[in-house]
């Protein structure tokens, strides 16, 4: 398809500049993505190995710190141990330190002490019988509490100090109103935990240890206490402890102010939550037993935690698998997940107590500024994006414009020459050469050159003008000139085809002549033979027929009738045969002339069955009788030829009529064409019974419009054509036949042929194979031209033994000569 | 003595007929009259007759026939026997032909259709005249 120089100009300005230009900003785009990818990525790995390292350093400096806090605690403990020992074994070196205190006997039967002295509640189990010398372990014990006071004053850890003995009397720093309420009515000390986890059995090394979480009976909540034994000699005095609560872990321990919101939470060595906080019970799905509910019952056993705050024996198995990896000692810091959230769980031991301190840090608080910034890279690229979008829809604008301008520029002058152009090609006189300078150097030499052409060309064309002015009146006189010739030429033609009319018709006198001349010299010979009779046998007759005799009358009547009745269907040569017999038969009759009798006999149309005739024949006159029969029935014989050769000669007549029939109108009228070629064979019978056998394949053919003189003209001369070709002796086959709209005369004749060569020639005009003066040359090319005036053709075809003319006509044409 | 025979050739039945006609007419049982239709025929017709020791006097033949025509048919007829007495009776005829029927058959006389009967029985008899 075409396209204007503008749009092609447009088109490939701007693709080429658009395609750079978006081809850069998306890379741009593509690399900025990228870049911001890979980095968040390596910030990411960095980050988390940094985040591993620094919660594992603080992990191990909160661990070494409760250690050592727990250590001090244990410190404390060793002692109050060493005091306390010193205590039983001497108690009377001990004072009263409050002075001494009011004892009651509670309703529960408990012994207790009743009012606070800044000091410690006592209590004793209301099982143990107040001896003189539980009494003074009461009392003297109270020497005990400064130092409890000051445990407890300066270590922000510790809730409270006790002893419990094994005479399960209680002594308890700060002190409790109501303690025998509080505590009930009896205490069996080794039921519980904080006892005897330091006795004997569990701990023979004498050292502090520290129990597992439980309830404290003296109402302070979940508890764990860091407890030594104390010995007198080797009898257990008693149980020392001191009391830190879960809460108080949790407030001062666990609430550390860690980086990454990180959390810090505390499990024993079976896995016990010993203390955690809120935000980590919620990513393990717990609730921490921290609050504590203390029933009207006072209880006799230590009560723990249950199984559920077990770590390892979480519902949720996942978490215990990965649990189960830092449990074992494997490593010291997991990727951790739980309850959908992607955390770091980092542990430390903690030597004194074989606990675990456990750190839980959501990485996503760990990637958050990570990710912050990462959104804000993308935010950066998007609007990137969005500026792009605005800069490229601006940049195309200016570029179309630009675009355009620059088409504008170099297809406006070459638009306007094409212009120019046109103009030129519909009228070279009208141009007008318009001078216009145009900013592009090429095209403004275009325009000038194309200016100058078109100086040169209406010079040129005027020229011509003037040169086609003179030559029309040339043509003009020319054209008179050679019209006057072709008239000239055409009468030529007339007379030249009227000439080859005549000289057919010569040829065809020759055989009409013979076809007239042989009925009429039958008509004047039997004319004559009538004559003859008239005169000479008419008037002997009555004298004959009185020389008869009756039967002879009879005989010569019944001779007479058969001879006029019959009509001779033989050849000359069959009554040749007949007579011969007949000549024998008459012979053995003993006829005389026999010869000359059957000859007349057989010429009267009697060839046999003589037998009726015999008294006839031997009769002394049969000569007589013979004779007279012959003539008369040679009067009829006469008339029948006459007849026979006038039908023969006015046929001859009409058919030389019909070919001779001029129509001067000059109209086509219609006629049948089997007529015509039936004519011309007629004319040419004579030629034909040489030693033609004429084979004719007629369709029916309707009527068609024509010049039948004409067209005559075209049989005789392919007849006769074909005639000569065959030397009068072959076959002459006519096909007439329906084809479409046309007619198709074919004639077909087996002489020698006609080589391909001379085919190409037959139809020129004053070609002729035949010796000169026998054919003018123009037989054929006059039969096309009549063809071609009917709007028909002709066409030839031949091989040795068959030559064939075919001539096809339209059945109704409208072309006019 | 046997008969004498005055033949005719013609293609045309009309003619044949005529001819005898006028020949009976003339010369009554004088002659024995024979017929042919065409050349081949009549050739045939003169082997036979010979052959029957019948002595063939004239021949009248027509020009234009079928197969071959009458100036060599005569000239073959002359050549075999020379002394019979021909005619050739023609509706038309070619100069050329009755020129070369002249010179090589050595007719006697051509004679044109429509021939006039004296004219035809007048030159049969100065035929005879001569042998």
């Amino acid at each position: 398809m075409n396209k204007s120089l503008k749009a092609i100009i447009n088109k490939h300005f701007l693709t080429s500049s658009l395609t750079v230009v978006f081809t850069v900003g998306l890379v741009l785009l593509v690399l900025y993505f990228g870049i911001s990818a890979f980095i968040t990525t390596k910030t990411m790995n960095m980050l988390l190995f940094e985040t591993k390292q620094n919660i594992s350093e603080i992990a191990y400096r909160e661990a070494q710190n409760i250690n050592q806090q727990l250590k001090k605690i244990s410190t404390f403990a060793k002692l109050l141990q060493s005091e306390h020992q010193r205590f039983f074994e001497n108690p009377e070196r001990f004072g009263l330190p409050h002075g001494t205190p009011e004892f009651a006997v509670a309703d529960n039967g408990v012994f207790y002490k009743k009012n606070d002295n800044s000091g410690s509640s006592l209590y004793y189990s209301s099982t143990t019988k107040i001896t003189e010398q539980a009494y003074q372990k009461a009392l003297k014990t109270e020497a005990f509490d400064p130092l409890f006071q000051d445990i407890v004053t300066h270590n922000p850890n510790v809730v409270q100090v006790y002893i419990n003995t094994y005479d399960d009397m209680n002594r308890l720093y700060p002190f409790i109103e109501n303690v025998a309420d509080q505590y009930g009515s009896f205490l069996n000390m080794e039921e519980f935990n904080f006892y005897y986890e330091a006795d004997t059995k569990h701990n023979p090394k004498r050292v502090p240890v520290w129990t597992d979480t439980y309830l404290d009976p003296a109402g302070q909540g979940w508890m764990l206490s860091c407890i030594v034994p104390i010995y007198n000699g080797d009898f257990l005095e008693g149980v020392t402890g001191i009391d830190v609560t879960i809460e108080k872990f949790v407030d001062n321990i666990l609430k550390l102010d860690l980086p990454w919101q990180a959390s810090a939470f505390l499990v024993n060595k079976e896995g016990i939550i010993l203390a955690m906080p809120e935000k980590v019970e919620a990513y393990l799905n717990l609730k921490e037993l921290k609050a504590h509910a203390y029933g009207d019952d006072t209880f006799t056993t230590t009560i723990t935690k249950p199984e559920a705050f077990n770590l390892l024996k979480n519902q949720d198995k996942a978490i215990v698998a990965q649990l189960n990896k830092l449990f074992s000692g494997q490593t010291d810091m997991i990727d951790f997940t739980a309850s959908g959230h992607n955390l770091i769980l980092s542990q430390k031991m903690i030597d004194e107590t074989g606990w675990r301190l456990l750190f839980l840090v959501d990485k996503k608080i760990v990637f958050k500024p990570i990710f912050d910034l990462k959104s804000q890279v993308h935010q950066i690229g998007y609007f990137i994006i969005i500026f792009m979008i605005f800069f490229y829809l601006g940049f195309v604008l200016y570029l179309i414009k630009k675009s355009h301008h620059l088409s504008n520029q170099i297809s406006a002058p070459i638009a306007n020459l094409a212009h120019l152009s046109s103009e030129m090609v519909s009228n070279m006189k009208t141009v007008e050469v318009k001078q216009i300078n145009y900013d592009i150097d090429e095209v403004s030499e275009l325009s000038n050159n194309f200016n100058t052409m078109i100086i040169h060309l209406k010079e040129l064309f005027a020229n011509l003008e003037e040169a086609r002015n003179t030559l029309e009146i040339k043509v003009q006189e020319r054209t008179r000139e050679l019209s006057e010739a072709l008239e000239y030429l055409k009468r030529t033609q007339e007379e030249l085809v009227q000439s080859e009319k005549m000289a057919a018709l010569g040829q065809l006198v020759a055989g009409i002549a013979h076809e007239i001349n042989t009925p009429l010299g039958a008509i004047r010979s039997s004319v004559g033979n009538i004559a003859k009779f008239l005169e000479q046998t008419l008037e002997q007759l009555p004298q004959f027929f009185d020389s008869l005799s009756k039967e002879q009358k009879q005989d010569f009547f019944a001779l007479l009738q058969t001879s006029l009745q019959q009509k001779s269907l033989f050849s000359v040569k069959e009554e040749r045969k007949f007579k011969r017999t007949l000549t024998r038969q008459l012979e053995e009759h003993e006829i005389k002339n026999a010869a000359t009798m059957a000859t007349k006999l057989v010429s009267m149309g009697i060839y046999d069955q003589i037998d009726t005739m015999l008294p006839l024949l031997k009769a002394s006159n049969s000569a007589e009788m013979i004779q007279t029969a012959y003539k008369l029935s040679g009067l009829q014989k006469s008339t029948q030829n006459i007849s026979i050769a006038t039908e023969r000669a006015s046929k001859v007549v009409f058919a030389l009529k019909n070919f001779a029939r001029f129509d001067t109108s000059g109209e086509k009228v219609q006629a049948n064409l089997i007529d015509g070629i039936e004519t011309v064979l007629t004319l040419y019978h004579s030629q034909l019974k040489q030693g033609i056998e004429v084979i004719r394949h007629y369709a029916e053919l309707p009527q068609v419009d024509c010049y039948p003189d004409e067209l005559n003209q075209v049989w005789t001369n392919l007849i006769h054509n074909a005639l000569q070709a065959m030397s009068y002796k072959g076959t002459l086959q006519i096909d007439a036949a329906l084809q479409d709209s046309k007619v198709l005369i074919s004639i077909t004749d087996s002489g020698t042929g006609i080589s391909d060569e001379i085919q190409a020639k037959i139809f020129e005009p004053f070609f002729t194979t035949k010796p000169p003066g026998e054919g003018s040359g123009l037989g054929l090319d006059i039969t096309r031209k009549i063809i071609e005036k009917h709007e028909g053709q002709i066409t030839v075809s031949s091989e040795p033994g068959q030559t064939n003319f075919t001539v096809f006509l339209p059945i109704s044409h409208t072309g006019e000569q | 003595m046997h008969q004498a025979v005055i033949l005719c050739v013609d293609d045309e039945r009309v003619i044949l007929d005529s001819l005898e006609r006028q020949l009976e007419d003339a010369f009554g049982d004088d002659y024995l009259y024979e017929f042919a239709e065409n050349a081949e025929d009549a050739l045939e017709l003169i082997d036979e007759l010979n052959e029957e020791g019948l002595n063939i006097i004239v021949i009248i033949s027509d020009w234009l026939m079928p197969g071959i025509k009458g100036d060599e048919f005569l000239v073959r007829v002359h050549n075999q026997f020379p002394k019979i007495f021909t005619i050739l009776l023609s509706g038309q005829a070619d100069d050329d032909a009755i020129e070369r029927a002249k010179q090589q058959a050595k007719i006697h006389s051509c004679i044109y259709k429509p021939w006039s009967e004296e004219e035809l029985i007048e030159t049969i008899k100065q035929g005879l005249k001569t042998l």
